[in-house]
């Protein structure tokens, strides 16, 4: 069979991994880039910037630039609608139906964007293989419910790639520390990234990778932290700029760098500049910082404790404890993986790596390149219908190994009546509306005397975690597959028209694109070259170096103009060569200035 | 089974698929060694690159095996299957409150009105003990039954007893509850 690669598309980082000599590995940009931003940004003559150079236009272009698109993946607007406040672009959307995001001048629904990153992570992938790529296993949290799986399928399809499984992230996670070894017990796996949480146990016996329950929450995650630190540090940006899209993408950003860096260090500064905005330098402290976090990092207990009584277990039980997802380098995290779960957890695989290693795992399972491993997974929540009195019957209770399926049968209430609506829930409460509603649809059928019709309706959940619906009518013997359109979802129809749509953007003057890329890279430069001058003036630079600066950056800002991408690339690599003294000087002062910061406060 | 392509039987029940006797007693690492083994012959894994109509089937069967290792892992979901097999329903709706226990739970309510204590949650549990307990036996009492005869005679009495169990078990959460924990 032909390869079929593994997909990790995160919240604010996506990767590709490839099957290579029996081991996965992650597919790297010709620098050694191995992330790729969740990011996507409409550059020069309409060329969809993707990964690096779109998050890098996050300040500077931020009317043109959407980012943690997962975190609205099957999602309704009333789901969404807490954070829309301290994003810099517009989400609209009605009752039912999914969200459409504002991207420059026109709106997209989320799967619509992902296809973007998918894209790139195919050409990626089809680069270092050297040949085309089709096929793909794509995963997603494990507490993703069934929009939002379909959702991550539709965008693989509108990428161009025939998902061949969707896999819960925590689930490849395992799998790919399976590879190495290959004993027998009890795994947990404890998944923190940017915007989803989940808990999975497994066992793991003879290669069979058995999960026994998984808990989570699918929006909770290191946004989450940055955007709490945000809040904070709001009270420090004048009143008239709070909402400013300028000033709130700069204070994400640092938020997000800030964060990284207090997990190394105890101590670092905060630092956001918008020329005539902000101009905020602080010091802020781990303990600062933790104090901050502390709530979002507590809700990540209850889940886990869930998990464990779905099990049957006790944490002395646990063998081992995985972590998973870049917000389990926070020391804070550490701590309280070990406190719940008991374990010193490990993490030898990196943990921003091991799912999309996983996933290439997965996808070489379904090749039939590996044969000795077997994932039994689970679907996090409850299906049901809703029954008399607005209840919510249980059809296939959350925990359940996949595929699973239960039949039911129907009958009309009302001579004559000519069809029967049944409306499926996903959720764990008793009263039906206050579980997401899946999808309601109607079984047609033919009139006659209430109680006589005889239906017969089959629920399956699949091996991506997806509820497929027959229905057969058991005088006729007439089957019919029921179109399971979540309530937030789209429509077969409608994907098909995407799919259209992303085989032209797939069939793109590739020169145009390496053009637009190379040009936006000069143009970050740039930009922060010109901020540098002044910066340099106040590190102290002789006149004369900075007199050559300016030269230095006048002639990279010629080059730009041209037309040959090849050229630009070297122009760019020259300047930054030339211009390293430049910018070691002016490092050096700013981190000296912020850790001043400290003794002005105090004083 | 035969080997090679995977094949159960449109007609096998849950007992069938997973090749084990119609008992009420399994032992759970038998269960666990057969799931084991029919999984990785059946599952969709194996035949990701079937055409779209075989895969169909194989999603089904997987899901047959799936479904048996579901409900006979747990006891009492075991219990109301073989119930069902042998053509004894499950009463329609709500668990009734069995007739013997009509007077104690009618005193529980009343003190879970007035706010009398914590006692109450233990006196439920208590008595949902005793009704595990009576299913233990019928269990052992089904499998060691000498004959037909006999077998239909405690399905009849493990009729009754489950839904006395079932009634328990919302009667506890329902004290629960009302106790706030």
């Amino acid at each position: 069979m032909p390869p079929v690669i593994g997909i990790d598309l995160g919240t604010t980082n996506s990767l590709v991994a490839v099957m290579r000599d029996g081991e996965p590995v992650v597919v790297a940009d010709e620098r050694g880039r191995k992330l790729v931003p969740s990011v996507i940004s409409v550059g020069e003559r309409d060329v969809m910037l993707v990964g690096d150079l779109a998050r890098h236009r996050m300040v500077a272009a931020h009317d043109r630039t959407v980012f943690s698109v997962k975190r609205f993946m099957g999602r309704s607007i009333e789901d969404v609608r807490e954070e829309l406040a301290l994003l810099p672009f517009a989400v609209t959307g009605e009752e039912s139906g999914p969200v459409r995001i504002r991207l420059f001048d026109r709106d997209y629904t989320p799967p619509e964007l992902s296809a973007f990153i998918l894209r790139e992570l195919k050409r990626r992938a089809e680069a270092f293989l050297g040949g085309e790529v089709k096929q793909a296993v794509i995963t997603v949290p494990a507490y993703f419910n069934d929009a939002q799986r379909q959702a991550t399928k539709a965008a693989g399809f509108i990428a161009g790639l025939q998902v061949l499984r969707i896999v819960n992230e925590p689930t490849a996670a395992a799998l790919a520390y399976g590879l190495s070894n290959r004993d027998s017990g009890v795994v947990a796996v404890f998944d923190f990234g940017g915007g989803t949480f989940d808990i999975s146990i497994l066992r793991i016996e003879d290669g069979v990778f058995h999960v026994l329950s998984t808990n989570g929450d699918t929006h909770l995650g290191g946004d989450d932290i940055d955007q709490a630190l945000m809040r904070r540090l709001l009270s420090r940006v004048e009143e008239g700029f709070r909402s400013d899209p300028e000033v709130l993408q700069a204070l994400r950003e640092e938020a997000e760098a800030a964060k990284r860096r207090l997990s190394e260090e105890e101590e670092t500064a905060f630092l956001a500049s918008v020329p005539g905005k902000i101009d905020l330098r602080l010091p802020l402290t781990r303990a600062e910082l933790e104090e901050i976090m502390r709530p979002i990092v507590d809700r990540t207990r209850e889940p886990c404790e869930r998990a464990l009584a779905d099990a049957g277990l006790r944490r002395e039980e646990i063998d081992e404890v995985l972590l998973v997802g870049g917000s389990t380098r926070i020391p804070m995290v550490r701590r309280l993986v070990r406190e719940v779960l008991g374990r010193e957890p490990r993490a030898e695989i990196d943990p921003d790596e091991v799912v999309a290693k996983g996933a290439a795992v997965q996808g070489d399972i379904l090749a039939g390149g590996t044969t000795d491993l077997l994932l039994l997974d689970v679907t996090p929540l409850s299906l049901g219908i809703e029954g008399f009195g607005g209840v919510m019957n249980v059809l296939i209770p959350r925990n359940s190994t996949i595929p699973a399926s239960v039949t039911e049968s129907y009958t009309t209430a009302v001579d004559g009546q000519t069809a029967v609506v049944i409306h499926v829930l996903q959720g764990e409460r008793e009263i039906a509306a206050e579980n997401r509603s899946l999808a309601r649809f109607q079984l047609p059928v033919d009139p006659m005397p209430a109680g006589l019709p005889r239906i017969e309706v089959e629920f399956l959940i699949d091996a991506d975690g997806i509820l497929n619906v027959t229905a057969r009518d058991l005088r006729t013997g007439k089957g019919q597959t029921v179109e399971v359109v979540p309530s937030h979802g789209l429509t077969e129809e409608e994907i098909l028209a995407m799919v259209e749509e992303g085989i032209e953007h797939g069939e793109e003057d590739m020169a145009r694109r390496f053009l637009v890329e190379a040009r936006t890279e000069l143009d970050i430069v740039l930009n922060a070259a010109r901020k540098a001058v002044a910066q340099a003036r106040e590190a102290g630079l002789a006149e004369e170096r900075i007199e050559k600066y300016g030269q230095q950056i006048a002639w990279l800002a010629e080059e730009r103009e041209g037309d040959d991408h090849a050229r630009m690339r070297l122009a760019l690599k020259l300047f930054n060569e030339q211009t390293r003294d430049v910018a070691a000087a002016i490092m050096e002062r700013t981190v000296k200035m912020a850790l001043a910061g400290r003794k002005l406060e105090e004083a | 089974m035969a080997a090679g392509l995977p094949e159960i039987p449109e007609e096998a029940d849950h007992f069938a698929v997973l090749g084990l006797p119609r008992r009420l007693r399994i032992d759970p690492a038998l269960l666990r060694e057969r799931f084991l083994e029919r999984s990785r012959r059946v599952h969709p894994d194996r035949f990701a690159g079937a055409p779209p109509e075989e895969k169909s089937r194989i999603q089904h069967l997987s899901a047959r095996v799936n479904d048996a290792h579901r409900v006979l892992s747990d006891p009492a979901a075991r219990a109301e299957y073989l119930l069902a097999l042998e053509g004894i329903e499950r009463p329609e709706g709500e668990a009734k409150c069995p007739p013997d226990l009509l007077e104690e739970v009618f005193e529980i309510r009343e003190g879970l009105l007035s706010g009398a204590g914590p006692g109450l949650a233990e006196r439920v549990r208590a008595l949902e003990e005793e009704a595990r307990a009576r299913l233990e036996e019928l269990y052992d009492e089904h499998d060691g039954a000498a004959g037909e005869e006999e077998r239909r005679a405690v399905l009849g009495r493990l009729r009754e007893a489950l839904v006395r169990r079932r009634f328990l078990a919302n009667l506890v959460r329902e004290v629960e509850k009302a106790l706030g924990g």
